[in-house]
């Protein structure tokens, strides 16, 4: 076995030549790589070996390729420029962007004529000075639409701000309306009851008057008929009760009847007496009451004509005691009120 | 234009630069490609890919260190391998038929390549006729069939360290014959 140096049929440098010729798998290749990175000698030799391999490449021989070939190369070059181009103007823009934000420190940091400064936009090239300004115009031109924008956008968001303000306190005076509302609501509803607690009185009260009317027509009738006359004298009472009273006798028989209204209804646990008087003498005839509306009307039997007495009198007493007479004593006669 | 000079307007971005670079090697490094691939839609991809390669790189190309085509079918050879071996290409059946793809004397330069690399071509071919047999034989499965030096060692029954010994004569003995063409006058 032939040996070169010393070196070890598997150690890289004994494998450059098969580098070179392109006989090395991945692994060995990266071996190969690693160590000629670290040995200008072997690098030396590699590159030697490497170009001699290359100009032994041209030896291969030549084959027509598809016409299509070198446009299609020339397209892909054409498309890489285009690419390369807007990267570049990508490159160009985020430069101008920064100078935009030291803009301030620039322009204090550099005193010099702006003719120098111009100068030096020059020094790199008249394309990329061109190419610069036509950015920055187009930086500027979308800056300034920016900030009109930002403008507008900001009006729109003090607008909906101030529409918001506005239907907020829409709202609330809305709330505090609906709370008016119910308290409205509550006293009208209390209010009802109350109506419907008079209508419910005036209605009992209306039967009670009805009631009432109906039997002063039926003496009206009776007296039309003569069947009751009204005595020669009036009782004390219809003078001061602010009501009325009527007394009636039977035209055929000792029976009396008593037509009273204006008067309140006795208070529970008493009730109303009728006494005929006949000078400093009263005689016990009825109790009676009124109904709710102050109206009433009782018959009863007279112990002898009306005629024979000189007046009635009415008084108020406990249902639990007996008639007392002395109550109808002239100075003790009891006066509706 | 040399090709020292086209390089020179590539790395400026010069579209017609390029054209008349592929104008003068496309058929060789499509030709490289079609030998070491033995696929024309892969061929294809791999010359367009070397050229894109030479639109990108080209201010990276360095005259002084050599002429413009050794570093053009480096690109390529390098390029047209990674394809083969990213393909998992059946090398032992190309080698079976390397007689029918390996012929020095078929090259056929189109009529631009013949100003520029004729003379180059010929001293190539010289070069490699003077190697002795076992030496041209892992140049030949190495570099233009993508043999690995572990799959000649094992075709040819040699020992792995004899195989990269010859390998490495060969390829010094190359350079030697070579050196006048590989620096050119610089």
């Amino acid at each position: 076995m032939t040996r070169n140096d010393g070196e070890h049929e598997s150690s890289p440098a004994s494998s450059l030549a098969a580098y070179a010729l392109g006989a090395l798998d991945a692994e060995e290749a990266e071996e190969v790589e690693l160590y000629v990175e670290f040995n200008e000698d072997a690098a030396r030799e590699l590159d030697s070996m490497l170009q001699t391999a290359a100009a032994v490449g041209m030896l291969i021989g030549t084959k027509e390729p598809p016409a299509t070939l070198k446009q299609k190369i020339l397209d892909a070059v054409e498309s890489d420029a285009a690419a390369r181009r807007v990267d570049a103007s990508v490159s160009l823009l985020t430069h101008i962007e920064r100078e935009v934000v030291s803009g301030a420190e620039l322009v204090t940091a550099d005193t010099r004529p702006w003719y120098q400064r111009l100068t030096d936009g020059f020094g790199v090239g008249k394309l990329a000075f061109a190419t610069s300004i036509a950015a920055l115009l187009v930086a500027t031109i979308v800056a300034v639409q920016l900030g009109a924008d930002n403008v507008a956008l900001n009006r729109r968001v003090s607008e909906t701000a101030l529409s918001v303000q506005a239907s907020t306190e829409y709202a609330n005076m809305v709330l505090r309306e609906l709370d008016d509302a119910r308290v409205a609501l509550a006293a009208a509803e209390v209010r009802m009851q109350q109506q419907a607690t008079q209508i419910e009185s005036m209605s009992a009260s209306n039967d009670a008057l009805r009631e009432s009317f109906n039997d002063q027509i039926s003496l009206t009738y009776a007296t039309l008929q003569q069947q009751y006359q009204t005595p020669d004298w009036l009782p004390d009472s219809s003078a001061h009760s602010g009501g009325y009273m009527y007394l009636l006798e039977s035209a055929f028989g000792p029976e009396a009847a008593l037509v009273i209204g204006g008067v309140a209804p006795a208070p529970p646990g008493e009730e109303y007496r009728l006494y005929l008087t006949s000078g400093d003498s009263a005689v016990y005839v009825v109790s009676f009451n009124m109904n709710r509306v102050g109206y009433g009307t009782v018959t009863f039997p007279i112990p002898a004509p009306l005629s024979s007495y000189d007046g009635a009198h009415i008084t108020m007493e406990d249902v639990t005691e007996a008639p007392d007479p002395t109550l109808a004593e002239p100075a003790n006669r009891y006066r509706p009120q | 234009m040399t090709d020292q000079e086209l390089a020179s307007e590539v790395s400026e971005r010069n579209r017609d630069a390029l054209a008349a670079l592929y104008d003068r090697y496309g058929r060789r490094v499509f030709g490289m490609a079609a030998r070491l691939l033995n696929d024309t839609v892969s061929s294809e991809e791999v010359t367009q890919d070397v050229f894109m390669r030479v639109w990108n790189r080209a201010s990276s190309y360095a005259p002084e260190k050599g002429k413009f085509t050794t570093w053009l079918f480096r690109i390529a050879h390098n390029r047209a391998i990674d394809e083969m071996r990213k393909k998992g290409r059946d090398r032992n059946r190309q080698a079976d038929d390397i007689a029918d793809h390996w012929d020095l004397e078929s090259s056929d330069p189109s009529p631009p390549e013949v100003a520029v690399t004729n003379s180059e071509y010929a001293s190539v071919r010289a070069a490699l006729a003077k190697l002795p047999d076992p030496q041209r034989q892992v140049v030949e499965l190495s570099y233009f069939k993508g043999m690995t030096q572990s799959e000649i060692s094992e075709k040819t029954g040699q020992p792995l360290g004899t195989v990269k010994t010859r390998m490495r004569l060969a390829l010094r003995k190359l350079h030697t014959a070579l050196e006048s063409e590989i620096y050119g006058d610089l």
